[in-house]
């Protein structure tokens, strides 16, 4: 007989929340059902026209201590044509596996979370220390205002008066559980460079392609630098910062030279970089191009997204002892993706980045994204083990 | 004082408006007839696509069967940004000095009307035949390098019956007062470049990319570029036209910042002097695909293994001609190779004599500017050389 969290999940999973067009209206119905069928208080706040958060408050104890988040969002990326089951099918194997955008990334983790608290009630457990409060949130996928991002300004987020989040992270291929305090910050950068123009038979000084040739130049060698710096250190992308330059266009006659030349750059900064430094390279590396190069960002945060990780935070050791308990070995590093763990840790507020499986293959954004059912019930026992922990840490 | 006839004629022509794209060349046909007519030259059109004309002026020579002259020039002018000229190019404005302004004065309206000047002159003086046949030829497209132009007719069996051994076509303005003539020009190779390389996300390491490889494509031709530069600036007898030029001049790749594309494109300008052995520049090219990394390819959007050099030494009758009526015209003049491209490639690449003479001195140049002028008193001055000129060049044995 199919375990109850088996069946909620694959319920989910079938809820096609895409980008761009997320269904959030069946969400909302879904979740509402399903906090009624726990018994946990639950509402919506609409950010925008069908968008909605879900939030489920257990009010604790001591209801003036800061609450726990037990975070996660109903959206999904993109699917491509070529997955072997439909995406929104919900289909289980015979070996249990789980197959359905969102499988890892992140429906599994919301219920989870709601799992847990099954259990938990189940065992008398119905009250903590600290109020939790249970969050779906939209549009993370997508980073857009009428999710995390805007709001965590909001008055709606601040009365929450929330202590500590935990949110996702992503699946171990090896039996090591990963646990994120911390993000790389993302900088796009368009360059725009102007130089003389003339026609294609020339020798012309000052080109706008002499000053690409020395941004290459410069971006290539930092690139390399940090390249060889993870290999020599034994580090991983997460502790290093990366440059790609993803975009050049210019000219449009073969007979002519261009006077302009555009160039995009994606960078990801570990929060290990001096961003204040890294910005200084940036202007060098522009201004060592050449007069009429110039440059602007197109997304560019001064902020680094990281928590306390060690014991003296008793949140931090209030997860450790959870995983202890749960004799589960884990890493602790900086993710080197984003997530909206970002936006709570700009608010102030710790937070941790964790999906619990482990010897699963990484398949975030990919096709046939899928998990197994004994691991995503594990999983809840991790989840019940946490909550007990984080959500009595003394004030 | 009234304005000479042939300034006349030279601002009228001026007038006829064949800029590229839109070239108004059925225009341009007439006035071609009626200055034909009223010079008594016989004239036809050959129309090479609708609209297109070639003009075909003909004077039989007393030994017709002589391999003929021809007195090349182009109809078509290059576009205006009328923005940046003082007065509209095609108004034939002359100012109280005696400049004319429009499009096409220095290339290469001036040429064409120039050699029709000249021989008004003859006919004026009683003189109406020479040994070789000239025909005055007016050809359309050659800005665009097109195929309804000279690159194709020049193939034609049209072409082959002017049976033509020798031709004039246009060369360039000088500042100072040493007159240019062309004997060869550079060859245009025209590459694209495809780079393909691993494709991924923007947050990784990723190997082999597409953009190292243009990277190292745009070094390696920096590095061709002033070995060439340096070659030059060591010899100053030396000019453009005696090296290879290379300019990478269109790049693109990618579409999403944060992704990391999996080709490049680069388009690659190179003139290749007809001093220098082909194939060692073609090997050049070869390495520099190589070099730049796997899976790199090329191919020639342009190329020929031409090299377009016509006899430049008084061996030549037609040089010896040529060198002999600039002298008798007191000129000091220099020979050249050109730095860009002209018809010329194309009367070349038949195994015909071609001379690029543009007589046009104490002039800036300024073709494919804004502003483009011509002195009447130096147009006239051209007129009296090309009459020397033509009466030497078809007088050839």
């Amino acid at each position: 007989m199919e375990n109850i969290a088996v069946t909620r999940l694959i319920e989910y999973l079938k809820i096609n929340s895409e980008q761009p067009t997320p269904d959030y209206g069946a969400c909302l119905k879904f979740l509402f059902n399903y906090a009624d069928e726990l018994g946990i208080m639950r509402r919506s706040v609409e950010t925008a026209p069908g968008v909605f958060f879900i939030i489920m408050t257990i009010i604790g104890s001591l209801p003036e201590l800061p609450s726990i988040m037990l975070y996660s969002h109903m959206d999904t990326v993109q699917t491509s044509s070529d997955w072997t089951h439909h995406p929104y099918s919900g289909y289980k194997d015979e070996n249990g596996t789980i197959y359905g955008r969102g499988a890892q990334d992140m429906k599994s983790l919301g219920i989870q979370h709601m799992e847990a608290f099954r259990n938990l009630f189940e065992q008398g457990i119905k009250q903590w220390k600290r109020t939790i409060h249970i969050v779906f949130a939209p549009d993370e996928e997508t980073g857009s205002e009428n999710g995390m991002k805007g709001f965590v300004k909001s008055e709606e987020f601040k009365k929450l008066n929330i202590g500590f989040s935990l949110d996702e992270g992503g699946p171990s291929q090896n039996d090591i559980y990963d646990v994120y305090y911390g993000e790389k910050v993302t900088w796009f950068v368009n360059v725009t460079i102007t130089g003389s123009a003339g026609h294609g038979s020339k020798f012309i000084k000052n080109t706008a392609l002499e000053k690409l040739e020395r941004l290459l130049y410069n971006t290539r060698k930092f690139r390399n630098e940090q390249e060889t710096l993870m290999h020599k250190n034994n580090l991983t992308l997460a502790d290093v910062t990366t440059l790609n330059v993803n975009i050049i266009n210019g000219g449009v006659l073969v007979n002519i030279v261009p006077e302009k030349i555009h160039v995009s750059i994606d960078m990801r900064l570990t929060p290990n970089q001096d961003f204040g430094k890294m910005r200084n390279c940036l202007d060098k590396w522009v201004k060592d191009a050449g007069e009429g190069a110039s440059y602007q960002f197109v997304q560019y945060s001064d902020f680094k997204p990281v928590s306390p990780s060690t014991r003296d935070n008793p949140f931090w050791a209030a997860f450790e002892d959870g995983m202890k308990e749960m004799n589960c070995e884990f890493n602790k590093g900086i993710m080197a993706a984003s997530t909206d763990a970002r936006f709570v840790r700009e608010a102030g507020i710790p937070a941790l980045g964790f999906t619990p499986m482990v010897n699963t293959p990484f398949l975030l954004h990919d096709k046939d994204e899928c998990l197994n059912e004994k691991e995503f019930l594990k999983g809840i026992k991790i989840y019940e083990a946490l909550i007990n922990k984080l959500a009595n840490v003394d004030g | 004082m009234s304005e000479d006839i042939g300034v006349t004629r030279f601002r009228e022509y001026l007038r006829v408006n064949t800029e590229q794209p839109k070239p108004d060349y059925v225009a341009c046909r007439d006035f071609l007839f009626k200055y034909a007519d009223e010079l008594g030259i016989q004239r036809r059109a050959v129309e090479t696509a609708p609209g297109t004309f070639f003009v075909i002026m003909t004077i039989p020579g007393s030994r017709p069967e002589l391999p003929a002259i021809m007195l090349y020039s182009h109809t078509d002018v290059v576009p205006t940004f009328r923005e940046f000229w003082t007065r509209d190019p095609y108004s034939a404005f002359k100012d109280e000095q005696g400049n004319i302004f429009a499009r096409g004065a220095q290339d290469m309206k001036c040429v064409g009307v120039q050699y029709m000047e000249a021989l008004r002159n003859w006919f004026a003086k009683g003189v109406k035949q020479w040994k070789r046949t000239i025909h005055i030829v007016w050809g359309p497209d050659e800005e665009i390098g097109h195929i309804n132009g000279m690159k194709g007719f020049a193939v034609t069996e049209e072409f082959k019956k002017l049976n033509i051994d020798f031709a004039l076509d246009e060369g360039i303005a000088t500042e100072d007062d040493v007159y240019k003539i062309f004997y060869a020009e550079r060859i245009p190779w025209w590459v694209k470049v495809t780079l393909p390389g691993n494709p991924g996300h923007g947050s990784k390491f990723i190997e082999q990319t597409a953009v190292e490889k243009l990277h190292k494509l745009i070094a390696s031709v920096d590095e061709f570029r002033n070995e060439q530069k340096a070659l030059l600036a060591g010899n100053p007898e030396l000019t453009v036209g005696d090296v290879t030029t290379s300019n990478v001049t269109i790049i693109n790749g990618g579409v999403q910042v944060n992704v990391v594309p999996e080709k490049f494109e680069a388009y690659i300008d190179i003139r290749v002097t007809p001093l220098q052995d082909l194939d060692v520049v073609r090997a050049r090219v070869d390495q520099w695909a190589k070099e730049a990394g796997e899976g790199v390819t090329y191919e020639f959007m342009q190329f020929s293994n031409f090299k377009l050099i016509s006899p430049s030494t008084r061996e030549d009758p037609f040089w010896a001609a040529i060198d002999d009526g600039l002298k008798q015209e007191g000129c000091k003049y220099k020979k050249e190779i050109f730095i860009g491209a002209t018809d010329s490639r194309f009367v070349r690449a038949q195994g015909i004599r071609a001379i690029g003479f543009s007589p046009i001195i104490n002039t800036p140049s300024l073709l494919h500017d804004h502003n483009e002028f011509l002195n009447e008193k130096t147009f006239l001055r051209g007129v009296q050389i090309y009459e020397t000129l033509i009466n030497n060049l078809a007088n050839v044995n």
